[in-house]
């Protein structure tokens, strides 16, 4: 069964600008999920329509088979959800907040949250405002994690935690996907976090999807050229090309993200532009992202 | 029904109908020998008998085996479970039906006996107007006893079953009790209960009955489900915590919703009346109606402040709501409650009925010619009834009263409202030029309207009028007396009927409750309704918030235009109160149009409250606080 | 064992992971009939996704480095590749091609790519050689 199925999707918040502009995309079981993007590119609403909590106003949304607007219970029994926000309410002491999880998630697993709390010695009965922002971070994904859930939605989930922290998000992570083979869908401006945890990679770029591929296929078949800007090559030349995403003009180059690899990309500018001294690289992620997100594609 | 003797309760019975019978009988023999020793009047009044019979089920229920639903053995055989649960349902009936009867055979021995005795007198026992109550209630107590765990074949009994069953059980006799003058209504209302009640459970039973409970089913079959025990039990704790949840609050701002519920029930006791003990300020009631819906939905917008919490838990928006709205309505009934007690507990009731004496000075010759006022000293008279027996005119018409001997005068009365034709008015007013026979006749009528008793004008004057130059000008002195120990034993002005005519009782006010319910609960729901339609992630949260001041601003304005207008004498809220009165207690004539008036009201109620509910369910919930109040819980100061 | 992974580098996380395997079979430090690392111990380890883990051990099946047995592990092929000669040449097709393209790119002639590879083989050599003779120091090796 998909996990997650988007078609279609738009929602805007204001008259005149769509944040999600025909998003078109689905996750099947075990699969982790990147997603990528600007500030503002869509990210936090694809999770929250993901999630039922807003709705979209074009296409249609299922989660585990179901329309999580009309299902809401099903869907988010199912699901753990991790946001950069503060959510946990922070009177409420440590104990309090895992006994309510505990008794609204009928899969609540006692010895994977037991040997959790072991792990971070979490302090059970402080309240949660007196916990630093990695500690509560980790009490929120411990909850999150704790009944097994079959996909797990994380937003920015290490957003603003020192590197150990970070780390520690990833250990869990990781050691969830080895035991249940949990789904996973997160969205993340960490690249090497990015790099060690997914396996594809979805890109949002002014409201639809830009990339969507495994993430080494996106490592070995894509490639960044310089170029130097002349007569015969331009932007809006480079842009005409097929394989062309992208180009980013800086002061003295040009930065086109083609989607193949280096060796062809070189073939195709010597063909159709006659250009004969690009530099083309394969390009890291965050390069990648850097080009893509800066430049207009 | 399937071998319905092969039912635990219907094998238990003879054991279970011994020992009500038995109680039955000690419990009557307390009763209605005790009068006997007496020289009272015999008669036991209805509701005790209704409450000792209701005993004898209420037993049965609490101690008999009602709670294996089938056998182990009938779980291997091919029944479906919904056969199995309605047999057991009617055995359970079927039972209680049978010892019902046993306790009745009972109470008919009893009675037969004393009168038998020969120098009593005869017990008359109203059969017919206990066996419907009685049944229709034990056919709504099997239901709600049955509704619980419907997936079950033996009922566990944990102390969230003895809560309901006790609390059904209760509560079927209370309402047993208040509506024991109408039988038929507490039948109606006791069988569309049960068959609703019935009806959900039987659309929730499962195929087959497990024998042990299973935690919330998943759709994922890869997961192991466990069955745990103290899943269910932690419910009450999801509640709490979910509660806490939604009062978060820095820890000396979190007086604010609890200070708008004490508001609540402040409005709660003034909207029951409660304030009639101490002053004559029925027209609060009327005029605070618009303030309690206020009250309420101030509350209801504050705690919307922490709902992006609960946003990305499984929690069902209608539990959600339920928190929400709950303390608050909770308050509102607590203040009503003890408003009503207030009311209907105090020393000294103001009179349905009375005769007003006062004088006033009367210009006699308004054109003299020299221009001096002349003033004399007239006493006026006239017969004042409660608001809900005066009068309501549509035609705009001024009312004249008219006497079977021609005299006629026209009727005091006022606008609601300036301008429009409704006039409020008094059926039995008279003016200073009024005949003491047509004054006489004016009370008569009065008191044959507002307590069903028939006393002759003739009697009325010779015992009350003072009457000079054929006119009334005073009430008889005697009747302010000094009792035997030199207390004065009718202290009062005015007219003592119910002193002297002890057995006028006061006629029920209809179903001013239900009425007084819709006109706050009602509006509470539908501006909530109105106020969660904005949350939409398109609207920003000062727009919300916008919304919310829009929603109190409503009721204020009721209120305000309410007061102004009255100010200024373009409506006359007494009359405006009177005429509610009236239409309240003119649904409350039959018992047919009592319950129909309540079922109507529940249903708005229960209408507007599924609206809100509608929105919520729709509704996007902002991811950050909208802060409703003056108070901001975001700020820890 | 202990492979280090560079996320944000050039190469993929698997190939970076398959390489040093690689790497470590050709230099003996990895001896046929050794046992691998679990996969969701690696994971663990690594701090890496399972699935990637997973990936590298498959390609490295497929061109028969190693060998999986069910329910005892992961180990180091015993014997030869089962695969053809012409295959295995197939597989070093694309690396010669990126390592002829970059020299070009690079400005390297052919006949420095060619002295390259005879100074790569010589090392390997030794570090294998000095494999062979058993180290009791316990240093981790040339």
């Amino acid at each position: 069964m998909t996990i997650v199925d988007f078609q279609d999707v738009h929602r805007a918040y204001t008259r005149d600008a769509d944040v999600l502009a025909g998003v078109t995309f689905s996750i099947e079981p075990r699969q982790v999920v990147g997603l990528l993007g600007k500030n503002g590119a869509g990210k936090t609403t694809l999770l929250r329509i993901a999630m039922g909590m807003i709705e979209p106003q074009q296409g249609s949304v299922e989660v585990f088979g179901v329309d999580p607007r009309h299902e809401p219970m099903q869907v988010k029994r199912q699901i753990g959800y991790v946001s950069e926000e503060q959510i946990l309410p922070p009177y409420l002491r440590v104990d309090q907040i895992i006994a309510l999880h505990k008794g609204l998630f009928p899969t609540w697993d006692d010895d994977l949250a037991r040997s959790m709390i072991e792990r971070f010695a979490t302090p059970g009965r402080q309240k949660i405002k007196t916990l630093s922002k990695g500690q509560a971070r980790q009490v929120a994904l411990l909850c999150a994690v704790a009944h097994r859930p079959g996909l797990l939605i994380l937003d920015e989930p290490a957003g603003g935690l020192d590197p150990a922290a970070r780390r520690e998000f990833l250990e869990t992570s990781i050691q969830l996907l080895n035991e249940s083979g949990t789904t996973i869908l997160f969205s993340s401006h960490y690249m090497t976090d990015v790099e060690r945890l997914a396996d594809r990679i979805v890109m949002l770029h002014e409201g639809r999807i830009l990339i969507d591929t495994e993430l080494d296929d996106l490592r070995e078949n894509y490639s960044l050229a310089l170029v130097q800007p002349d007569g015969r090559v331009s932007r809006e030349r480079l842009l005409a090309l097929d394989a062309c995403l992208g180009v980013r003009e800086r002061s003295d180059s040009l930065h086109a993200v083609f989607e193949l690899e280096p060796a062809r990309v070189e073939e195709v500018l010597h063909r159709e532009l006659g250009v004969g001294n690009a530099r083309c690289t394969r390009i890291a992620l965050e390069e990648m992202f850097i080009e893509l997100a800066g430049g207009q594609g | 029904m399937i071998r319905i003797w092969h039912d635990d309760a219907m094998r238990w019975l003879p054991l279970w109908l011994t020992i009500t019978m038995l109680n039955t009988s000690v419990l009557l023999g307390i009763v209605l020998w005790r009068r006997a020793t007496g020289s009272e009047n015999l008669q036991p009044p209805t509701g005790w008998l209704l409450i000792i019979l209701w005993s004898a089920i209420a037993f049965y229920i609490v101690f008999g085996h009602v709670r294996t639903r089938c056998q182990r053995l009938e779980m291997t055989l091919p029944i479906s479970s919904t056969a199995l649960w309605r047999r057991h349902f009617g055995a359970v009936f079927l039972a209680g039906a049978t010892v019902l009867g046993g306790s009745l055979g009972v109470l008919a021995l009893h009675a037969g006996m004393m009168s038998k005795a020969g120098r009593l007198r005869f017990v008359t026992i109203p059969y017919f107007s206990l066996v419907g109550p009685l049944l229709a209630g034990l056919l709504l107590a099997a239901a709600l006893v049955n509704s619980v765990e419907p997936g079950l074949q033996k009922l566990r009994g944990r102390g969230s079953y003895w809560a309901l069953v006790l609390g059904s059980l209760a509560g079927i006799a209370l309402l047993l009790l208040l509506l024991e003058p109408w039988p038929w209504a507490s039948t109606g209302i006791c069988l569309a209960l049960a068959i609703v009640v019935s009806h959900q459970t039987q659309r929730a039973l499962p195929a087959a009955f497990r024998l042990v409970p299973t935690a919330a089913s998943t759709d994922s079959a890869d997961r192991a489900v466990a069955a745990s025990t103290d899943q269910a039990g932690n419910r009450w704790q999801v509640y709490r915590t979910l509660f806490n949840i939604l009062h978060t609050a820095p820890p000396w701002k979190q007086f604010t919703p609890w200070l708008v519920h004490g508001f609540g029930a402040l409005m709660g006791f003034v909207l029951a009346g409660g304030i009639d003990r101490w002053k004559e300020a029925a027209d609060m009631r009327f005029l605070y109606l618009p303030f309690g819906c206020y009250m309420l939905f101030a509350g209801t917008g504050i705690l919307t402040y922490n709902l992006f919490r609960l946003d990305s838990l499984p929690v069902s928006r209608r539990t959600i709501l339920t928190v929400l709205l709950l303390p608050g309505l909770i308050a509102y009934s607590a203040g009503y409650a003890a408003g009503w007690w207030a009311r209907t507990t105090a020393p000294n009731p103001s009179p349905l009925v009375d005769f007003h004496v006062r004088e006033a000075h009367v210009e006699i010759d308004p054109h003299a010619e020299d221009g001096t006022k002349t003033t004399e000293v007239r006493t006026m008279v006239w017969v004042e009834v409660d608001s809900s027996f005066m009068g309501i005119q549509w035609t705009g018409v001024p009312p004249m009263l008219t006497s079977p001997w021609g005299e006629t005068h026209e009727a005091w009365h006022e606008e609601v409202l300036r301008g429009s034709s409704t006039l409020y008015f008094n059926p039995y007013n008279t003016t200073e030029d009024t005949s003491p026979e047509f004054e006489a006749l004016m009370l008569s009528r009065a008191i044959e309207d507002v307590y069903g008793r028939t006393i002759s004008p003739e009697v009325l004057q010779e015992r009350y009028f003072v009457v000079e130059n054929n006119r009334v000008v005073a009430l008889k002195p005697e009747l302010r007396r000094i009792g035997p120990d030199s207390r004065v034993v009718r202290p009062r002005e005015g007219l003592p009927l119910l002193e002297d005519y002890p057995e006028l009782q006061a006629p029920p006010k209809g179903p001013e409750t239900a009425v007084y319910l819709l006109l706050v609960l009602g509006p509470w729901f539908l501006l909530t309704a109105f106020f969660l339609h904005f949350f939409k992630a398109t609207r920003s949260n000062r727009f919300i918030r916008g919304v919310y001041w829009a929603g109190l601003a409503i009721p204020m304005l009721g209120m305000l235009s309410n007061v102004l207008l009255s100010v200024f004498g373009l409506f006359s809220p007494a009359a405006g109160r009177g005429s509610l009165e009236i239409m309240i207690r003119s649904l409350g004539t039959s018992p047919s149009s009592w319950a129909a008036t309540w079922l109507a009201c529940l249903a708005a109620i229960g209408a507007s409250y599924f609206l809100a509910l509608r929105r919520f369910e729709r509704a996007e919930i902002p991811t950050s606080a909208i802060n409703c109040s003056l108070v901001d819980w975001g700020q820890e100061d | 064992m202990q492979f280090v992974i560079t996320a944000g580098s050039e190469l993929p996380i698997y190939r970076q992971l398959m390489r040093q395997i690689r790497d470590a079979i050709a230099g003996g430090r990895l001896r046929p009939g050794d046992r691998l690392t679990s996969q969701r111990e690696l994971a663990q380890q690594l701090v890496i996704a399972p699935l990637t883990v997973k990936k590298a051990y498959d390609e490295l099946e497929r061109e028969g480095l190693i060998r999986t047995e069910r329910g005892r592990g992961t180990f180091v092929a015993v014997a030869a590749s089962p695969l053809d000669p012409t295959q295995q040449r197939q597989r070093l097709q694309d690396p010669v091609r990126q390592l002829l393209s970059r020299a070009r790119l690079a400005g390297v002639s052919f006949a420095e790519v060619i002295s390259l590879l005879e100074e790569v083989r010589a090392e390997l050599q030794s570090e294998r050689e000095s494999r062979e003779v058993p180290q009791n120091d316990g240093s981790e090796g040339v």
